[in-house]
């Protein structure tokens, strides 16, 4: 009997997984979205947001939840989250204006939640000039 | 050395099919949600969004094939590879997420699974170790129809 070779085995069965993944990709009611991975905001770090604040105007926008805030924050932010999204959307409607270069920051290293504000502003507002404060608050804290 | 998965048949099949049993669980609960699991491994800031979208489409397939291939007891041997080098790298991903002090879901379990990183880095590391004793096993006491890579003949 001919010997079985692992490795055309382990291929077979890569290969095998690209058929269902492949329509997943396509098909699949939850699947990524593409477009918004393609095109979702970039980062700038601390340093860069320093730079850019002494520059220009910024709008830097604090996506934690409210007692976070009230403990602590970049001067001039704003607060906008979603569990209070309506009530505090009326001050960011009122501050910014198109081509305003808005910041969005959240908590540390990857937090979830100014990706999730950042998109809402884009889809609901079509703010393109978006960007996320990589690292969060904790980064600019810690950033000389 | 003494292979103790050669030795212990009855012990290796088992821990063989908890290991088949827990890569379809793992894999079918990260198949179900596609895009969770995208935005955990994205989180990782190993890979970029694109990527992470891609993998978290295909290592779900490739978890359950796997899984599915020990269970019905089919090329074993390439399964335990690719349940190895699934969990060495899911090891290396945790271990470099903890490094860098990550505060980030697991996504082991599927998307916003949850839970702490170092009970998952644990699991995947006892994964890991798991994988090689039985691949070992299944290498050396396997008969000349199967060629594994210390045996080639």
């Amino acid at each position: 009997m001919p010997s079985k070779s692992p490795a055309r085995q382990i291929a077979l069965l890569c290969l095998l997984a690209l058929v269902p993944a492949l329509l997943a990709g396509w098909l699949h009611p939850r699947r990524p979205d593409w477009h918004d991975l393609r095109t979702r905001p970039s980062e700038i770090s601390p340093a860069q947001l320093r730079a850019l604040s002494a520059g220009e105007e910024v709008l830097l926008i604090d996506a934690r939840a409210g007692e976070r805030f009230a403990a602590g924050h970049i001067p001039g932010a704003l607060p906008l989250n979603e569990d209070q999204w309506d009530e505090q959307m009326s001050e960011f409607v009122r501050r910014w204006r198109p081509g305003l270069r808005v910041v969005v920051y959240c908590d540390q290293l990857q937090c979830g939640t100014s990706r999730q504000v950042a998109r809402r502003l884009k889809e609901e507002f079509g703010v393109e000039t978006v960007v996320i404060l990589e690292g969060g608050y904790a980064a600019w804290k810690e950033s000389p | 050395m003494t292979l103790l998965a050669s030795r212990l048949p009855r012990l290796a099949l088992v821990l063989e099919l908890l290991l088949g049993c827990f890569f379809v669980y793992a894999g079918a609960l990260k198949a179900w949600d596609p895009a969770a699991f995208a935005a955990d491994v994205s989180n990782y800031r190993i890979l970029g969004p694109v990527l992470s979208g891609l993998v978290a489409v295909y290592l779900p397939w490739l978890e359950l094939l796997a899984g599915g291939a020990l269970l019905a007891r089919r090329a074993r041997t390439a399964a335990l590879w690719i349940v190895l080098t699934l969990s060495f790298c899911f090891c290396a991903a945790l271990g470099s997420a903890l490094l860098s002090g990550l505060d980030i879901s697991c996504g082991c379990l599927g998307g916003g699974s949850g839970g702490s990183l170092v009970p998952a880095l644990l699991r995947a590391f006892a994964l890991l170790v798991l994988s090689v004793w039985l691949l070992q096993g299944a290498c050396s006491g396997a008969s000349s129809q199967v060629r594994c890579p210390e045996n080639p003949d």
